[in-house]
């Protein structure tokens, strides 16, 4: 049951919605609802106004672009797993979506959502950020897009719809891996990793305050060999600040998972292209 | 608001608040009770209907949300004369119910897989695990719940109703069942890190 009280409209188009967002006080997103219904449940989130675009067909499919694969916001984190394109070029990004809560909850959870449910308790954001993608938002000055780096920052602003995910192409040469609580399926840590030939981008989520790339480990492992050894050590080199603990878990042991995650995934990767 | 929804078939038009949960339309609205409110945070499965097809947490969707959909819930999937479907059938030959609470939702959950993998090899015990990810049995009785999702793969390969084909059934199921634990856990398309991290959780 849902104590708290709120209006719900399911707009037609992109345009209605963006001018309810924008008209109404305390008016927000409603997608697959997987990361809001609870939060609007257990009090963690308030709302005035529900602007259900879960039908708005303009946000959907997955097609090829110019930098790579659009991945419309209301594509589901189902679709987005079984995807026969994420999965050849963006491979972190359909593993990212399939690690994601249960089938039921995939079923309905959307990519847009996914990422703008923030925090670390989801798992595609890491995915993105390893990618290097842009989140394409809509708002009332017309379409843009920000580095999904920043927007794991800044989240979504008040009156903005996530529109897609733009995701440059990488073949293989990218994994994903989670260690899940078990209660939960969030992840105690997760970290997705791309290999570039500019070096190794590495990304973390669950073991830290929200989902990071990790510019220190990258550069110290430039160049590989991505050997367990010399991952671990690149991570040892972190301050330990960055861990944050959550239940029953310290930032030392926080710190060597996400080592020996990355490590997996790295050599995963790697093998991948050779 | 007033709303409409296709129930096991049937329109139903209702007023319903907005922040009403589907499973509260089904069972204090509809009389539905079958479909059961476990955990109410979305993590016991209990409440799982088919939305359109897919199985979904009924407390994870508004009322409002799902409307103009095709709900089904676990009175839409027995025949009216009170005839079990084929994954039940083959549930209860495995005595895969235990104390019966989780199993509505295991079977609107299970139904989607067994109908998604019909045109194709049976799902392996791993991706039968995988997809139970999101079924809480307290009675932790999954073995049972395998073996029944395996029955039924098999039964309706063999395209023979499951409960005349007893025997063929049961050494079929046997074949399958140590057929997908010796092959590869994930399916081709997900890479085993996917599959291993998804299915943190023993089932």
């Amino acid at each position: 049951m849902i104590l708290t009280e709120f209006d719900y409209v399911r707009p037609v188009g992109l345009d209605e919605a963006l001018a309810l967002l924008g008209g109404t006080r305390g008016a927000k997103v409603l997608a697959g609802g997987q990361s809001l219904l609870p939060a609007l449940r257990a009090g963690e989130e308030s709302a005035r106004l529900l602007v259900d675009v879960r039908h708005l067909e303009e946000l959907r499919g997955v097609g090829r672009s110019a930098e790579g694969i659009r991945i419309g916001a209301l594509t589901t984190l189902a679709e987005l797993a079984a995807h026969a394109v994420v999965l050849a070029e963006a491979p972190e990004v359909a593993a990212a979506a399939r690690a994601n809560g249960d089938p039921q909850v995939r079923n309905l959870g959307t990519a847009g959502g996914n990422l703008a449910a923030g925090g670390r308790a989801t798992d595609l954001a890491v995915a993105a950020l390893a990618a290097d993608a842009r989140v394409e938002l809509a708002g009332p000055g017309g379409r843009w897009t920000v580095p999904a780096e920043e927007f794991a920052e800044s989240g979504a602003p008040a009156g903005t719809v996530v529109t897609a995910l733009l995701v440059p192409a990488a073949g293989r040469a990218a994994a994903f891996e989670k260690t899940a609580d078990p209660a939960t399926l969030y992840p105690v840590c997760a970290t997705a990793v791309r290999i570039t030939p500019d070096g190794p981008r590495i990304a973390v989520t669950g073991a830290t305050a929200r989902p990071l790339r990790l510019r220190g480990v990258e550069e110290r492992l430039r160049g590989g060999p991505y050997t367990t050894e010399a991952v671990l050590a690149a991570f040892r080199a972190e301050p330990r600040e960055l861990f944050v603990p959550g239940r029953g878990t310290s930032a030392e042991y926080l710190g060597h998972l996400a080592g020996v995650l990355a490590a997996r995934a790295l050599q995963r990767a790697d093998q991948a292209l050779a | 608001m007033d709303l409409s929804l296709n129930v096991n078939g049937r329109p139903e038009q209702f007023a319903a608040e907005p922040n009403e949960l589907l499973v509260e339309r089904l069972r204090d609205g509809l009389g539905l009770t079958g479909t059961k409110v476990g955990c109410d945070t979305g993590q016991c499965g209990t409440c799982v209907v088919q939305l359109d097809g897919r199985s979904v947490k009924s407390c994870l969707i508004l009322t409002a949300a799902a409307a103009g959909s095709r709900v089904t819930t676990i009175e839409g999937v027995t025949t009216r004369g009170g005839e079990l479907s084929g994954l039940q059938e083959a549930l209860r030959q495995e005595h895969g119910t235990q104390c019966g609470f989780c199993t509505p939702g295991m079977v609107m959950a299970l139904g989607e897989l067994v109908e998604n993998t019909a045109d194709r090899e049976a799902p392996t015990e791993p991706e039968i695990r995988e997809w139970l990810t999101g079924n809480l049995c307290r009675c932790t009785g999954y073995h049972s719940v395998v073996r029944g999702v395996q029955r039924a793969c098999s039964a309706a390969r063999a395209e023979i109703p499951a409960e005349i084909s007893g025997a063929a059934a049961v050494s079929a199921a046997a074949g399958s069942g140590s057929a997908g634990s010796a092959s590869e856990p994930a399916p081709a398309s997900v890479s085993a890190s996917a599959s291993a991290s998804a299915s943190g959780k023993e089932v």
